[in-house]
């Protein structure tokens, strides 16, 4: 075979569709577990669980292949309907896939082999008691020695042997095969008549007399007897008797294997020289097991053993193939190619750049040509082309989900409570990099909602809940935003406890006036944790704020809204794509920076009086009563200030952050608004508080884009100490 | 001697990339298709000289495609060689009644799968 480093890329793919394959098993056996599982979905799931043990074997995963190959028989009898498909057995089931999860993560090398012992043994019990009128033994013969020998890794058994390449010679001597032929070093003496129907199938029996011939074998004889003549020859039939003589040394398996294809209904024999030819061989049907299985009575056994085999055949869901076996209509679905994702950032990438080269003609250009026809349908083909590209790494939002049901059912038993998960808009698409990050406070959002959201089931009945709790988990688009939430209907947040927490830690102090909103984001602050034993669940209280410095990180912002005793809901709300952003773009001490628009909620250019000097160096401005601080762009980066405009010279934006209120910037003017193609700084200059990135405009210059969330936090000086991002990152 | 072209028909990439790698070593041409439907429209496109096929497959499996292809007369001599990790006498007797020609197990030796082509194409 060819070099490690392609074994190396075809074995990511593998791993890449075993993630997939447990994506579509799970939602299967949830199915399942919830009596909604029809046979379509467990045939899906039985061909998932099948490729990743094809995979396994291609690629020596041994403890995978043993463990899915069990996964997958008690599956294909699910599917006959040998085993009911109960709800049990779907709870089963689950329980089985979460170790067959953690066996792929091992075989990806993330985290040890697992101890599937009691599991694997469960699965088992089903394959024994279950299969009543198949019982494994019968449809799952394991292949004789010589098989496996000849096919390594070939199966693991049914009671979970790992299938080992055995080298046969290294054993011959001492297995016992029937009468100790193997030892025999006289030459073989073959006999081959092909069937009448020899060449039926593409079988082309000239082909393995010369395979025999490349393992060293003369035709000694030719019988034409049966040969007729010539007008009634028909040239797809088998009429010759071939006699061959081989050298001893050949392995009767490798006969067998020659011979497999032509095997039924072929007069084949091969017997060492000196040894006594078995009586009725030839006619007999050869089947794939070696005569020396039986060689005393091989027809009867077998023969007996076959009609309970036949008999498990109408169970076999697949159905006939359409009349005449036309190509049905292309399904749409399967008309995917998978292509690296880094193909696709290039693509982007590049897109961007024509999207900037595209503005930067435009305005190069004088007024005339910019009515040629020609520029419009430029600019508009382009935006198409970003549009399209930017769909292409969209995907649904449910791969991010597809951890939380595991999850859900760890702490389940971790913590003794019951949860119903309810998942809703599984199907919302974002772009890959969002479902990229949210993986992680997703993750920490279910948690802390289990583990300190749900109350037990004694304590829900004793309030006159239902002893199951639910966590819904939903995803939904709203404009150009994504909006993710995780809600209990659990105790609520406990808002005394809380505060008296925080102002034992020194997060907030006893008269800090507090709104009940101030209380529940406490829980995001940093070194906060309300559990009052450190649970290894929910971790040690560095959850919240971590997932609120991430989702920040994105461009996003959580919310928490609680209801005490009924329940809490975390809020994420995400951009859908974090490669392009639509901007104002505004000047500032000659130079230009991008405000992100959707924090922008009006700009004003202030009459005199309006804007107020509070101190030196902090100003308000009343907005219809009410008071908005504002602050100097300049001021905020020590920048320029050489002249300090005069507020009625100035605009001033009011912008929203997520997370700590309002502010209003002041700028000198307000050039333009359009879509930026956003480009991260240079790791090394990454986080300049007050920055999220910067832009090519038009022009080819450079625009700065302001970091809303974090200029508000430093700029607010009454602002909560516990919403400084950037210092987090 | 102009190389054989030999269609492989597997849900898996990984599983045909790893056909292809192998197969490509020992001089045959190799394309894909992955299930079976795509897999009788490659067929009629490219007229191989040797089909290899999984069983498990959505949209059209391995028997069906095999019976399908089959009733062309024009594939009434293609070879035919089914590649699963499946082993079980009644699927093998199932494949060959849908017009198999032989049956290998997976996984596959690279050598043992280059011996048993050359046992169904010239």
């Amino acid at each position: 075979m060819s070099d490690d480093k392609e074994l190396d890329e075809i074995q990511a793919i593998f791993f890449e569709e075993c993630v997939e394959g447990l994506g579509t098993a799970e939602e299967g056996l949830t199915a399942l577990a919830n009596g909604e599982a029809s046979l379509d979905v467990i045939a899906g799931v039985f061909r998932a669980v099948h490729s990743i043990k094809g995979g396994a074997g291609a690629f020596g995963h041994n403890a995978l292949l043993t463990f899915a190959h069990a996964f997958e028989n008690v599956l294909d009898k699910i599917r006959a309907g040998d085993i009911a498909a109960t709800l049990e057995i779907g709870q089963q089931m689950l329980s089985a896939f979460d170790v067959l999860s953690d066996h792929v993560s091992a075989a990806m090398g993330r985290g040890d082999i697992p101890d599937d012992g009691p599991v694997l043994a469960g699965l088992n019990a089903l394959l024994s008691d279950g299969g009543a009128p198949a019982p494994a033994p019968v449809t799952e013969v394991p292949p004789p020695a010589e098989e496996v020998s000849a096919d390594p890794a070939t199966e693991a058994d049914e009671f979970g042997f790992t299938p080992v390449t055995v080298d046969l010679d290294d054993f011959s001597a001492s297995l016992d095969l029937g009468e100790g032929e193997e030892e025999n070093d006289s030459p073989w003496i073959v006999t081959f008549q092909p069937s009448r129907a020899a060449m039926a199938n593409g079988a082309e029996p000239l082909l393995v007399i010369r395979e025999l011939e490349r393992m060293g074998a003369r035709v000694t004889d030719a019988d034409i007897s049966k040969l007729p003549s010539l007008r009634e020859l028909e040239p797809e039939q088998g009429y010759i008797c071939w006699k061959m003589i081989i050298d001893g040394s050949v392995e009767r398996s490798e006969l067998d294997e020659c011979f497999d294809f032509v095997a039924p209904d072929s007069v084949i024999d091969y017997h060492h020289r000196e040894s006594e030819q078995p009586a009725e061989q030839p006619e007999a049907p050869q089947t794939d097991t070696p005569p020396e299985a039986g060689a005393e009575t091989p027809d009867q056994p077998k023969a007996a053993a076959s009609a309970p085999k036949l008999a498990a055949v109408p169970a076999a869901p697949v159905p006939p193939p359409a009349a005449g076996g036309e190509a049905k209509a292309a399904d749409v679905a399967s008309q995917t190619i998978r292509i690296d994702v880094t193909r696709l950032d290039m693509l982007l990438n590049l897109v961007g750049e024509l999207v900037i080269r595209n503005s930067i003609l435009n305005d190069r250009l004088g007024a005339e040509d910019q009515e040629r026809v020609e520029l419009p349908q430029l600019g508009r083909l382009t935006r198409e082309i970003q549009d399209n590209v930017m769909s292409l790494r969209a995907q649904p939002i449910r791969q991010a989900f597809s951890r939380v049901p595991r999850i859900v059912r760890e702490l389940c038993s971790a913590t003794n409570k019951q949860v119903n998960l309810e998942v809703q808009g599984e199907t919302t698409e974002v772009d890959k990099s969002v479902i990229e990050k949210i993986g992680e406070p997703l993750t920490h959002m279910i948690r802390n909602a289990i583990d300190h959201g749900l109350e037990t089931p004694e304590e829900r009945e004793a309030a006159g809940k239902d002893p199951v709790g639910t966590v819904s988990l939903s995803a939904e688009q709203k404009g150009a935003r994504i909006v993710i939430r995780v809600s209990d209907d659990g105790r609520g947040i406990d808002r005394e406890r809380v505060r008296q927490k925080a102002i034992d830690k020194g997060i907030v102090s006893e008269e800090d006036p507090l709104t009940d909103e101030d209380i529940d984001n406490l829980i995001c602050a940093p070194g906060f944790s309300t559990a009052e034993t450190i649970s290894n669940i929910s971790g040690r209280g560095v959850g919240m704020d971590v997932v609120r410095t991430n989702v920040e990180a994105l461009g996003g912002r959580i919310e928490i809204s609680s209801t005490p005793g009924q329940g809490t809901a975390f809020t994420m709300v995400l951009p859908l794509t974090l490669a392009i952003l639509d901007g104002m773009i505004v000047r500032i001490d000659g130079q230009r920076y991008v405000v992100p628009l959707s924090h922008v909620i009006e700009s004003i250019r202030p009459e005199r009086g309006q804007v107020k000097a509070m101190s030196p160096t902090s100003e308000v401005i009343d907005l219809r009563g009410s008071y908005v601080p504002v602050r100097r762009v300049s001021d905020l980066f020590g920048i320029g200030a050489h002249a300090r405009r005069s507020p009625e010279e100035s605009l001033v934006i009011i912008a929203e952050s997520d997370t700590a209120g309002c502010i209003g910037l002041m700028v000198d003017a307000i050039d333009d608004r359009r879509e930026l193609v956003i480009k991260s700084l240079d790791q090394n200059l990454y986080p300049i508080n007050g920055l999220s990135g910067a832009t090519i405009l038009g022009d080819g210059s450079i625009a700065l884009i302001l970091d809303i969330d974090a200029l508000v936090s430093t700029a607010n000086a009454s602002g909560s100490r516990f919403t400084l991002k950037g210092m987090a990152a | 001697m102009m190389s054989k072209l030999i269609l492989t028909v597997d849900d898996s990439a990984s599983m045909r990339m790893l056909l292809k790698v192998s197969l490509t070593a020992q001089g045959y041409l190799i394309e894909g298709a992955e299930d079976g439907e795509k897999g009788l429209e490659r067929m009629q496109e490219l007229d191989p000289d040797l089909l290899i096929t999984d069983i498990n497959m959505p949209h059209m499996d391995g028997f069906e495609l095999i019976e399908a292809v089959r009733a062309r007369p024009e594939f009434r001599g293609t070879p035919i060689l089914v590649l699963s990790t499946e082993f079980s006498d009644e699927k093998k007797t199932r494949a060959r009644d849908a017009g198999a020609t032989g049956w290998i197990t997976k996984p596959f030796d690279s050598e043992k799968l280059g011996a048993a082509i050359r046992r169904v194409c010239p």
